[in-house]
């Protein structure tokens, strides 16, 4: 019984269907936290949120838990055992993308509150149509 | 030569910053303007060769390729000339009316630049989304750029709306790779109609809507004049003319080389879109923000052009793409010039212009934005009108002619304020650079329109590969299976 369930737990399909609903729901929650929220540093949390459900939706459907990292298969002779490494790769530059823009983000939101004292995008005023 | 310096000369510019920094601000715009019209000389020699495929590293399919066709060459000559003319601009403006920090500023103008070509050569998937980052970091700090109120309430903005452009497209290409397992364009149109029905149009919305809000598509716009208004207006000259420009070269070119239908369902996004940009701009009172909209006007009348997908429209759009950018760089140059001399970009402003030059030069660019003969616009409209005409879509015909006629409402108050009655001139110095340059931009649509013969071949080519989805993977794939 219990040994049944180790091994339904363990298979890929399971894996991919628990990883599939988990980063669809981060995905969710950063979404809602994108549309209900107007602070300027909770808009970027909830980006990055959406950013990182992203990252494992398709870390988690393009590997397969039974294989290994690309860099420890059997030594790049068949490339039998070993993950694809296109979408690692991937993930990488764009977790290193997602980095830049988030740590501008902070910076723009800094120097604004710096000069102005606010920090909502509700309370932005200084552009827009002007009678 | 290869195409690959298009992309490694203004990232390895970016990196010589603090040398021409030092040696003052005139040297910075000498850069600039070398290298871009170093650029634009080589993208001169890649006229009628045919397409040119660049692998980098490794062959078919796993290299990261770069392919120059005449339809990439027009973009890869539109963001260069853009790009030479502003940097003369750059180089004629007074010391006094200079940015903050040169050296930093010219990072950004290349890494604009070098995201711009990269978005047009670029025939690998991921490499788009990376080059669509790179356009959108540069561009956000350059909206920013003055560290004004209304500057860093632009960069947050268009900071927010720009990733969360770049999620959905992001979450598109995952989508492609998780089915196809190929981030390779050519590979990708070979088998995007293989994948089931629902995934493709799952991926076909995620992708609209990324790349809608990064074309500037109805409803998809409310951002675009909040971000032509926050930034500097010779930063929006270039939001106008090259980054519009690129956007809406990969927009087609994605949605021809993947097949995607929804014909129908594009051109009327890109007609609804001229005429609520159109009968927004008539309310507006600020230079900056009529433009900003008149720019989504003449994008969404492009985009309903090349959506259409006859030769003559598709012909026609080119014209008016290249009509548009050098039009829309002479107005916001000419804005930031007033800027500098009278402190405000109202359009009261305009009724103290005192220069002939640079009356000369607005009206001229007004003109050719309404598509008046004898300059370029009046070419680019009337044939798309004529493309309109022969696939029998009356209704589209007819709001082109509508939008027109408010553009025109608009652009004869502000020629009312340039030349009729209650003016009160006031000097405006000009240097002989800038009076150069104000007959320069006009000459060069005035050319556009009077010699269109010789353009018509070259852009017809360029349009005809646009949609020739077939010839792009038959070239890029070689003998690849």
């Amino acid at each position: 019984m219990f040994e049944n369930l180790l091994t339904w737990l363990d298979s890929p399909q399971t894996l991919q269907a628990i990883v599939v609903t988990g980063s669809l729901l981060l995905f969710g929650i950063g979404f809602y936290g994108l549309l209900a929220y107007t602070r300027i540093i909770k808009i970027l949390i909830s980006l990055s949120i959406m950013e990182s459900a992203l990252f494992v939706f398709f870390l988690g459907l393009a590997s397969d838990p039974h294989k290994t990292a690309p860099i420890l298969g059997d030594l790049f002779k068949n490339f039998e055992k070993m993950n694809d490494p296109v979408p690692q790769a991937a993930i990488l530059t764009a977790i290193v993308i997602s980095l830049a823009t988030m740590s501008l983000g902070i910076s723009f939101a800094i120097e604004y509150y710096k000069r102005t004292g606010k920090n909502d995008i509700a309370q932005m005023d200084a552009l827009g149509e002007k009678r | 030569m290869s195409p690959v310096y298009f992309i490694a000369l203004p990232l390895f510019a970016a990196f010589g910053y603090r040398g021409v920094e030092a040696l003052g601000r005139r040297a910075v715009a000498m850069a600039l303007l070398m290298e871009s019209a170093a650029l634009l000389l080589l993208a001169a020699s890649f006229v009628g060769g045919g397409r040119v495929v660049e692998n980098i590293a490794i062959v078919q399919p796993l290299a990261i390729s770069l392919v120059i066709d005449s339809a990439s060459l027009f973009f890869v000559m539109l963001i260069t000339l853009s790009m030479t003319l502003f940097s003369l601009h750059y180089l004629f403006r007074r010391a006094e009316s200079a940015q903050k920090h040169e050296g930093r500023y010219f990072v950004f103008l290349n890494l604009l630049m070098a995201g711009t070509l990269g978005l047009v050569l670029s025939a690998d998937i991921f490499n788009l989304y990376v080059f669509i980052e790179i356009t959108g970091i540069s561009a956000y700090v350059l909206t920013a750029f003055q560290k004004s109120e209304q500057a860093l309430e632009g960069g947050i903005k268009y900071l927010i709306i720009g990733s969360v452009a770049s999620l959905f497209v992001f979450f598109a290409i995952i989508l492609i790779y998780l089915e196809l397992g190929t981030f390779n364009l050519a590979l990708i149109a070979k088998n995007f109609s293989s994948m089931p029905g629902p995934i493709i149009f799952v991926i076909s919305l995620l992708g609209f809507i990324g790349l809608g809000i990064k074309a500037k598509l109805f409803p998809l716009n409310f951002w675009v004049p909040d971000i032509y208004e926050a930034a500097h207006p010779e930063i929006a000259s270039l939001f106008s003319a090259i980054m519009a420009s690129a956007y809406i070269f990969l927009f087609f070119h994605l949605f021809y080389l993947f097949g995607i239908g929804f014909r129908e369902f594009v051109m009327t996004a890109g007609i609804v879109t001229m005429i609520v940009a159109e009968l927004a701009a008539l309310r507006q009172n600020d230079m900056k923000r009529i433009f900003a909209y008149s720019s989504i006007g003449q994008a969404g009348l492009v985009i309903a052009a090349l959506a259409l997908g006859n030769p003559h429209a598709t012909t026609g759009a080119f014209f008016l793409l290249i009509n548009n950018a050098l039009a829309k760089l002479l107005l916001f140059i000419i804005v930031s010039v007033l800027f500098y001399r009278f402190g405000s970009t109202h359009i009261d402003t305009l009724k103290k212009v005192g220069s002939k030059v640079t009356v000369a030069a607005l009206l001229m660019a007004f003109l050719t934005l309404l598509g008046m003969p004898p300059f370029g616009g009046f070419v680019g409209k009337f044939l798309v009108l004529e493309g309109f005409a022969e696939k029998g879509a009356y209704m589209a015909f007819g709001a082109i002619l509508v939008a027109a006629l408010i553009e025109a409402g608009y652009y004869f108050k502000m020629a009312g304020m340039l030349v009729g009655p209650n003016r009160s001139p006031e000097t405006l110095p000009l240097s002989i650079g800038y009076r150069s340059l104000f007959l320069l931009i006009p000459g060069l649509f005035l050319l556009l329109g009077i010699a269109f013969f010789l353009f018509l071949p070259y852009f017809g080519e360029s349009a005809a590969t646009l949609s020739d989805a077939q010839g792009f993977v038959a070239t890029l794939l070689g003998g690849v299976k």
